[in-house]
């Protein structure tokens, strides 16, 4: 039976595989602006959002073309999207278009019930959970508004889930990896401060852990620090979602201790998306640093090839920085670096993949450094030049 | 072997300082390193003092330091054979105050370097504001907002900012706006408004039955006899220290009750702090302090509270835990387990490193475990100790009965009173839900969620705000606000944190209202209203982001030519006032004419421009658009005022029933009326726009058609002094040629010889024999013009005499004389 909620599937015969969930909702009818007359008074000034389902549609397709675990491949991806103007998903790797499932609270229970089964079937899975849209916060619980929060007759929240209590029900999974993405904005909550009992739906009764099964590691990654907002420019990718992407691809990755390769960690991974945001929150000043529950360390990807690191190039003085031309030499051979958006005039940010480089800065008049040799691995180094005497 | 000495560079003191990651790149000949282990170690922080001394194998190396507030340090090191190199970490950015060294260390205060990015925000943004009144009509509603936004900045700089432009614009509007407002005034909403801090009475909170979970949330609390100390405040921030002296029986547990709170109000904000006193020091002798950091945050109208323990071991692991660092923090604790475990007199420094270990679910060490136990037992007083024991057993159970054990152990926590530590409330709360369902359990899962829901999670130690949170004037002003934009990234992409359009929104003054009239009609009253509402907020900001595109094409024109003006103005005046000096002083030979010339040129760009400002109408664009767009809002406020009033008259009516039709009949007459006036304010700017569109033809085509007679004027000036030229270059041709022709006539000249000779006198020209004479005088006609030689020679007895001379030689007669000799 083909369940409606999968955009991509992979048989693994039962072996241990990763199962992901994404879900993005950006077009909230019964909120402000929103398509249908009946709104909400519950609304806490939330409107419509463009980036949330573009955010999720990245992160689904990252998963599909470049997720690697090199114990637990791939093998399903669910997608439920609400968005103004819904259009298929196509799968990257097949070609192949998908109806979407709208992210409304009936079908994300579902879709999350079909999510849990797949990881019931071995203990060793590694269950993903992705979410973008609207966040509810108060204190340390949290409710994440659905497509169909506000509607009808029933409380707001009846149309969100109540993430704490999902993930506690999560504990009666077998699936002994789990990690929660939440880019959602956290901002207090009166209503929810003052609202008695659970902050919304969750598909799974909390309860303690069977004893015979292993160890729950369920790290939960939040976009933004607790009363603060996320943020996303229109109609693109939150920066979190493209902060994370861009630690799962690169910046957080490490050298593997046992094997001969660069891998992703939950641990690294935070240290890195943490890093993104900070250098991001320098041009949107209301950025608050992510943050995440829980230290264990869960292996999430491999990378198929070594990562590419960050370098933030200053001089002395940093008015010669713009009249610099810089060159990388990786074993004798030149690298053409990749220059990033420059978010700090007085540093030059650049892209490399690692490496153990050699670097050599020109200046007007032909003046040049002495070479510097470096290692440039993620998630970032940093080159200060001297700008020579004339 | 060779080694690192590493330290953090701080004005402080802590062994606890960063947690370094080593991670060998190449090895001592350069080769990349087949090591891949990397080390962790727990590097102090101070000013100028030693480093911690770590072994490692020569080459170079990778550091990379975490810090408790999160902030990540790297480094390389190359490393000789042998040698021991320090290593001195410096942060990028440092902190505020030396008096907020702790709290910046914990990540609870921002930078020096970020407070002052928003200062400067908040001063280009209160200039600009300040311009912008200064240039309108003082409206007292529009320079409220000014003062308001200027106050909402950076409510600190009112001081040095808004109150300066404060009193500008009663300057200039001759003081007539009442003084009692919010502009002449510092805001109630200024950081001088201080908060007030409380030491409660021990116990206070407790409850005649112990119920703590809701006796926090009474008002019945009572003060300590014991104030609390400042220590420092600046900037809107306050500090107080907080101290516990210690039992003197150092071989006893240390006793945490009675229960201390610290209440925090500011307007209507109130907090309650739970404080982490009494905190022993390692040698387990002295008690260090608490330290409350208290922020005011006028722009989002609440406070920000820091709390720090100035224990220099253990003290920054409050930050190590809510930082994205939590992987960090178990490293402290794994290196400072003796420390933490072994001696029992610090209870809620050990419960921190549980929490720590747990969450790290680290199961290869069970000896702590033994440890959580132990807190559980001998600290009654510690609430969080029976949360670990019960956390511990739930993620490490083994069978059925260490689960029930678990929710016993919750059931105790809960009864013992709110956790130290948010973890622990967090926990006890997660603990209970799993529970849920149980007669036991739910009353309790109420009061603990109640209590969770208003914790602070960004601070390791408990803090509950116990008022509702009061909207920002910010947030109210967005609510009715029409025309704010600001260009910053929105939330998860929310058009309405951009701006108030939405993204069906285009731009145009050509739309008209759809009412779908069977639909609508066909609505009952509220749907009605809302749906026409609706409706004419989207006309409504259809027009809005017309005129603001226009306003927005035109602002920095209409704002920088003025300047620009103004300066060129004030340069060239100045050059023509050195060119005249010059000239009297006489310095500088030539430089006058050189300044001279540089004044006109300036004259002729600001010539330029004001011609370009005519011609385009910029500047009046500018403010047409503006006063547009002021209309717009204004017609917006007076339409929802109005259909209020019809809303409450309404409700009070006796029979509603029968009022609504009539009620209905008026709501579309209002809505009719704004499209009018909306359509009349398109209409009018139009013919403002045409009026001036059309003056600005009429302009350019006069200075056209006056550039052109100017031109056309020069050219036959030009025209007719060419010919002139022409007419004058004839007659000098004809002169020089009739000149030149007289010029070319031969001369003729008459030779007198001067000496006795015998026979004839040969006269020769150039060379050439011209005449023969016995006589002296010799006449020689047709010499060509020009230097000729004139040469005779004669005979006198057997000597032969002879005379030459070079003669210039012009038309007419000339003389010459030759001696023969």
């Amino acid at each position: 039976m083909v369940e409606r909620f999968l955009v991509h599937e992979v048989s693994t015969k039962g072996a241990t595989a990763t199962h992901a969930i994404v879900i993005g909702v950006g077009d909230y009818p019964n909120l402000r602006r929103g398509s249908s007359k009946q709104k909400t008074d519950d609304h806490e000034g939330m409107g419509q959002l463009t980036s949330p389902p573009i955010s999720a549609r990245e992160f689904a397709s990252w998963l599909i073309e470049s997720f690697e675990h090199p114990e637990k491949p791939l093998a399903s991806v669910s997608l439920l999207l609400s968005e103004r103007k819904p259009k298929p998903f196509v799968n990257p790797r097949t070609n192949k278009p998908s109806q979407v499932a709208l992210a409304n609270t009936s079908n994300v229970l579902s879709a999350l019930l079909d999510w849990r089964d797949r990881g019931n079937r071995s203990p060793k899975n590694l269950l993903l959970f992705f979410f973008c849209g609207h966040g509810l916060a108060a204190g340390s619980s949290m409710s994440l508004p659905l497509a169909d929060y506000g509607a009808g007759d029933l409380p707001a929240l009846e149309g969100a889930l109540d993430f704490n209590r999902f993930v506690l029900g999560m504990h009666r999974c077998r699936a002994s990896e789990q990690c929660f993405f939440v880019d959602a904005c956290r901002t207090e909550s009166e209503m929810l401060k003052n609202a008695e009992g659970a902050a919304g739906r969750f598909p799974i009764q909390p309860g303690p852990r069977n004893p015979a099964w292993p160890i729950l590691r369920a790290p939960v990654f939040y976009s933004t620090t607790q009363g603060y907002k996320a943020y996303a420019l229109s109609n693109k990718p939150s920066i979190y979602t493209r902060a994370l992407l861009d630690s799962l691809q690169n910046l957080g990755a490490e050298r593997s201790e046992d094997a001969d390769d660069w891998r992703v960690s939950t641990d690294r991974l935070s240290q890195a998306v943490g890093h993104l945001i900070d250098r991001y929150s320098r041009e949107f000043e209301r950025l608050a640093p992510p943050t995440v529950n829980g230290a264990v360390n869960v292996l999430l990807n491999r990378l198929k090839e070594p990562p590419w690191a960050l370098v933030y190039v200053k001089t002395d003085p940093p008015t010669a920085l713009r009249k610099m031309s810089i060159e990388c030499l990786l074993g004798g051979s030149p690298v053409q670096p990749t220059r990033v958006d420059d978010l700090n005039k007085a540093e030059l940010v650049l892209q490399l993949p690692t490496g153990y480089y050699e670097f050599t800065a020109t200046f007007p008049g032909r003046r040049r450094t002495s070479p510097r040799k470096d290692y440039v691995a993620p998630i970032n180094c940093s080159l200060n030049f001297r700008e020579p005497p004339r | 072997m060779s080694s690192l000495r590493l330290r953090v560079q701080k004005h402080l003191e802590t062994s606890m300082g960063a947690v370094a990651t080593l991670r060998q790149i190449t090895d001592e000949s350069g080769q990349p390193s087949s090591l891949r282990k990397q080390l962790d170690v727990v590097i102090p922080a101070n000013n100028l003092g030693t480093g911690r001394t770590v072994t490692i194998s020569p080459g170079l190396w990778v550091v990379e330091a975490t810090l408790p507030s999160g902030e990540l340090i790297t480094t390389q090191v190359d490393v000789a054979p042998g040698k021991d190199v320090p290593v001195v970490l410096q942060s990028a950015e440092h902190s505020p105050r030396e008096w907020l060294s702790w709290q910046y260390l914990l990540g609870n205060v921002e930078s020096q370097a970020t407070l002052e990015l928003l200062r400067q925000r908040a001063r280009r943004m209160a200039k600009r504001l300040a311009r912008e009144a200064l240039g309108k009509s003082a409206d007292p509603k529009f320079v409220e907002r000014i003062a308001e936004s200027a106050a909402d900045a950076v409510a600190y700089l009112w001081h040095m900012l808004a109150a300066p432009f404060a009193a500008v614009l009663r300057f200039v509007t001759n003081g007539k706006f009442p003084s009692e407002t919010a502009i002449t005034e510092e805001p109630a909403s200024a950081e001088t408004e201080d908060a007030t801090v409380r030491l409660l009475a021990a116990d206070t909170l407790s409850g005649s039955d112990a119920d703590h979970w809701s006796a926090l949330f009474s008002n019945d609390a009572t003060d300590s006899p014991h104030s609390p100390m400042m220590v420092a405040q600046d900037i809107g921030t306050s500090v107080y220290d907080f101290e516990r002296p210690l039992s003197p029986h150092l071989d006893q547990p240390i006793d945490l009750l009675p229960r201390e709170f610290v209440s925090v109000t500011w307007r209507n904000e109130r907090y309650a702090i739970s404080l982490p006193l009494p905190w022993p020091a390692v040698d387990g002798e002295t008690g260090v302090a608490a330290q409350i950091m208290v922020r005011r945050l006028p722009v989002e109208g609440r406070l920000q509270i820091g709390v720090a323990v100035l224990d220099r071991t253990f003290g920054p692991l409050a930050g190590f835990m809510t930082a994205a660092t939590l992987p960090k923090a178990a490293v402290v604790v794994e290196q400072a387990y003796d420390m933490l475990f072994n001696k029992t007199r610090n209870p809620l420094a050990a419960g921190a490193a549980g929490y720590v270990l747990i969450a790290a679910g680290d199961a290869a060490k069970r000896d702590w475990h033994e440890w959580i136990d132990n807190l559980e037992r001998l600290f009654p007083g510690f609430p969080d100790g029976a949360v670990l024991r019960g956390s511990l057993l739930l993620r490490y159970a083994r069978d059925q009965a260490e689960i029930s054990q678990a929710r016993e152990a919750f059931l105790h926590a809960y009864d013992r009173g709110i956790p130290y530590f948010s973890t622990g409330v967090s926990w006890l709360l997660d603990g209970l839900m799993l529970f849920s369902g149980e007669p036991r359990v739910d009353d309790r899962v109420a009061k603990v969620q109640r209590v969770a829901r208003r914790l602070d999670l960004s601070q390791a130690f408990t803090i509950v705000r116990l008022s509702e949170q009061q909207r920002s004037r910010k947030q109210q002003r967005t609510s009715l606000d029409a025309s704010r934009s600001t260009p910053v990234a929105a939330e998860n992409g929310d058009l309405s944190a951009m701006s108030d359009i939405a993204s069906d929104i285009v731009p145009t003054t050509f739309s008209t209202i759809d009412l779908q009239p069977e639909a609508t009609a066909s609505l009952d009253l509220t749907e009605f209203v809302n749906t026409l509402l609706e409706k004419l907020r989207k006309l409504k900001d259809e027009r809005f982001a017309y005129y603001e595109n226009l306003r927005r094409e035109n602002s920095a024109w209409a704002n920088k030519s003025r300047r620009w003006l103004a300066l060129l103005g004030s340069l060239a005046f100045l050059l023509t006032a050195l060119t005249a000096a010059l000239r009297f002083t006489g310095w500088f030979d030539g430089w006058d004419k050189n300044a001279l010339l540089a004044a006109l040129a300036i004259y002729a760009i600001m010539g330029t421009i004001s011609f370009y400002e005519k011609g385009t109408t910029k500047t009046s664009d500018y403010f047409r658009h503006l006063s547009v767009i002021l209309s717009i809002r204004d017609l917006w406020t007076k339409l929802q005022f109005a259909l209020l009033g019809e809303a409450i008259a309404l409700k009070k009516a006796d029979d509603k029933l029968a009022a609504e039709p009539a009620a209905r009949a008026r709501i579309i007459a209002l809505a009719e009326a704004f499209c009018n006036d909306l359509n009349k304010l398109s209409a009018s700017e139009l013919a403002d726009w045409r009026t001036a569109f059309m003056s600005s033809l009429t302009e350019l085509s006069e200075t056209a058609k006056k550039g052109s007679d100017d031109v056309a004027k020069q050219l036959q000036d030009a025209v007719k002094a060419a010919e002139k030229s022409a007419t004058d270059a004839k007659a000098a041709a004809e002169t020089a040629a009739k000149a030149a022709a007289e010029a070319a006539k031969p001369g003729s000249v008459n030779v007198t010889i001067v000496g006795e000779f015998d026979g004839e006198v040969v006269v020769f020209v150039e060379g050439f024999e011209r005449a023969r004479s016995n006589g002296k005088s010799v006449a020689i006609e047709s010499v060509p013009p020009g230097i000729r030689k004139f040469s005779a020679q004669a005979q006198k007895g057997a000597n032969k005499l002879e005379a030459s001379q070079m003669v210039e030689i012009k038309p007419g007669l000339q003389n010459l004389t030759l001696a023969l000799t």
